[in-house]
């Protein structure tokens, strides 16, 4: 089953523009993969990203997410999402932040109360629980940010540069959840400018440059066609470049 | 339901944790007690006068909270950044849009409350009379239109910027109390064109003034007739309606 899948999508933040931002993107992503998607910066890596949520509603071609519009309640329900940038409301708790998520998902109050408490001590948060977020480190604030991507128990994970602003140690815990998802037959797709990590974790990837998807595939393949010995890094920078 | 009253839960903690809340308590807790402990030997005129100004204080401070807390909402929610989150779970930017105007018009309801509560504990205190009815109908038709100034503030702030919306939210606000009854004077007296500009002025406008009992609770009158009471609830059900149907085209193509 394809989890996400994108036929001819096109986009333009200015109709009138020559140049679209997305430029007929097509590429699925198949359910139990680790999908990375590379780009340099302003290829419309975010602006796909949003599509894919939802959150551009308007768009040329078709999108599914789960089978559904990515805008529908349905495909929203499975889907977790951690933004790059990690900012959420200073005035509440991370325990009052996760607990407002999951109701708005419906989750009845005592499984929720478990979950929210999991998920804390999950991303090392549980002597922080209940502090206010407005004193909160980028750090902090990112594993924030994954756990609320987690409150729905998602089936497809969608991380934008999930490791950034994250310290080693937890970078290395970050990779080991992600392939802790996969390993339970989770789908995760993330945007990432840390190639050695992509590398690392993925089963396959997209390179977009200018709107536009140069290359994609399982990345083992695609290393294999560039002969023994090449990198993520190298194939990126010849992908990016021709 | 539960998405929109979750949303509006959220927003009024915003309040409650906020600072600006309790400094406007404070202040209208220092005139109160002022207000409260001027003995002028029995002279009704200065105890109508004290009742005016500790009225006028109350209201200008839930406007205040009104304009500024509604205007802020979903401005500050795109500067922040916390929109795209919110935006990925199951909700609709209809609900999103209700539970902020709800939570907002709860927020400024929740104020004026405490400020209206202050304000009766006072007259209580002074031992003046005081008509139940009336003041029943002062503070639901109060919370009518501070719901209304938070949606109009809103719809502002998805237009303009937040320091705009405030500013203009408080310019139609002052225009509407200062001029509004004058509005219809000025209608009678003119003729044609400018007539129908005007006429067409008069329902465009929210009637602010039709909310403040004020002058009725300073003088000591009577309570509204209920017929005129119930036409204000719905005038002000058909107003916001229409407002947030306005909002609503607003965000709903919006790329946050």
């Amino acid at each position: 089953m394809k989890y996400i899948q994108l036929q001819n999508v096109c986009f333009s933040y200015d109709p009138r523009a020559d140049r679209k931002t997305l430029d007929n993107v097509n590429f699925s992503v198949s359910k139990g993969l680790i999908y990375g998607f590379l780009g340099p910066n302003g290829a419309g890596k975010t602006t796909l990203l949003k599509i894919i949520l939802g959150i551009i509603p308007h768009y040329q071609g078709d999108v599914r997410v789960m089978g559904h519009p990515p805008s529908s309640l349905e495909a929203r329900r499975k889907v977790g999402f951690m933004p790059e940038i990690a900012n959420y409301y200073g005035y509440l708790t991370p325990v009052e932040l996760l607990t407002m998520y999951g109701k708005l998902f419906g989750i009845e109050p005592a499984r929720l109360k478990k979950k929210v408490t999991d998920l804390l001590c999950k991303v090392g948060l549980e002597k922080q629980q209940k502090v206010l977020m407005k004193s909160f480190s980028k750090g902090m604030l990112q594993k924030v940010s994954f756990a609320q991507a987690l409150i729905n128990d998602p089936d497809l994970l969608i991380f934008d540069e999930p490791t950034s602003g994250l310290d080693p140690l937890a970078r290395i815990q970050m990779r080991s959840t992600i392939q802790e998802f996969k390993d339970n037959g989770k789908t995760v797709f993330f945007s990432s400018h840390e190639l050695s990590e992509i590398e690392t974790i993925c089963d396959e990837v997209a390179i977009i440059k200018n709107g536009v998807i140069v290359k994609d595939g399982v990345l083992a393949n695609l290393l294999a066609q560039k002969g023994e010995g090449m990198t993520l890094e190298q194939y990126f920078l010849d992908a990016i470049r021709t | 339901m539960k998405v929109i009253t979750t949303l509006a839960f959220n927003t009024i903690k915003a309040l409650v944790r906020k600072k600006d809340f309790y400094v406007f308590v404070l202040m209208l807790l220092v005139v109160m007690v002022f207000l409260s402990l001027q003995k002028f030997a029995e002279v009704e005129e200065i105890s109508r006068y004290l009742k005016d100004i500790g009225f006028y204080v109350l209201w200008i401070f839930s406007v205040i909270i009104a304009v500024s807390f509604s205007a802020k909402q979903l401005p500050q929610e795109i500067k922040e950044k916390t929109m795209v989150p919110l935006l990925t779970k199951p909700i609709t930017r209809m609900e999103l849009l209700l539970g902020r105007f709800l939570g907002s018009a709860l927020a400024a309801g929740l104020a004026f409350t405490v400020f209206f509560a202050l304000y009766l504990l006072v007259i209580i205190l002074r031992a003046e009379s005081l008509n139940g009815i009336l003041f029943l109908q002062a503070y639901v038709l109060g919370v009518c239109l501070f719901s209304l100034i938070c949606a109009i503030s809103m719809y502002l702030s998805l237009r303009l910027t937040y320091s705009a919306a405030v500013t203009i939210s408080l310019i139609i606000y002052f225009m509407v109390i200062w001029f509004g009854q004058t509005l219809g004077g000025m209608i009678l007296s003119s003729q044609g064109i400018l007539s129908a500009v005007l006429n067409i002025l008069y329902y465009l406008i929210p009637h602010y003034e039709f909310y403040d009992l004020h002058v009725r609770i300073v003088h000591g009158w009577e309570a509204l007739p209920l017929w005129v009471f119930g036409a204000l609830l719905l005038y002000t059900a058909v107003y916001i309606a229409v407002i947030l149907i306005l909002s609503y085209q607003q965000i709903k193509n919006r790329i946050f």
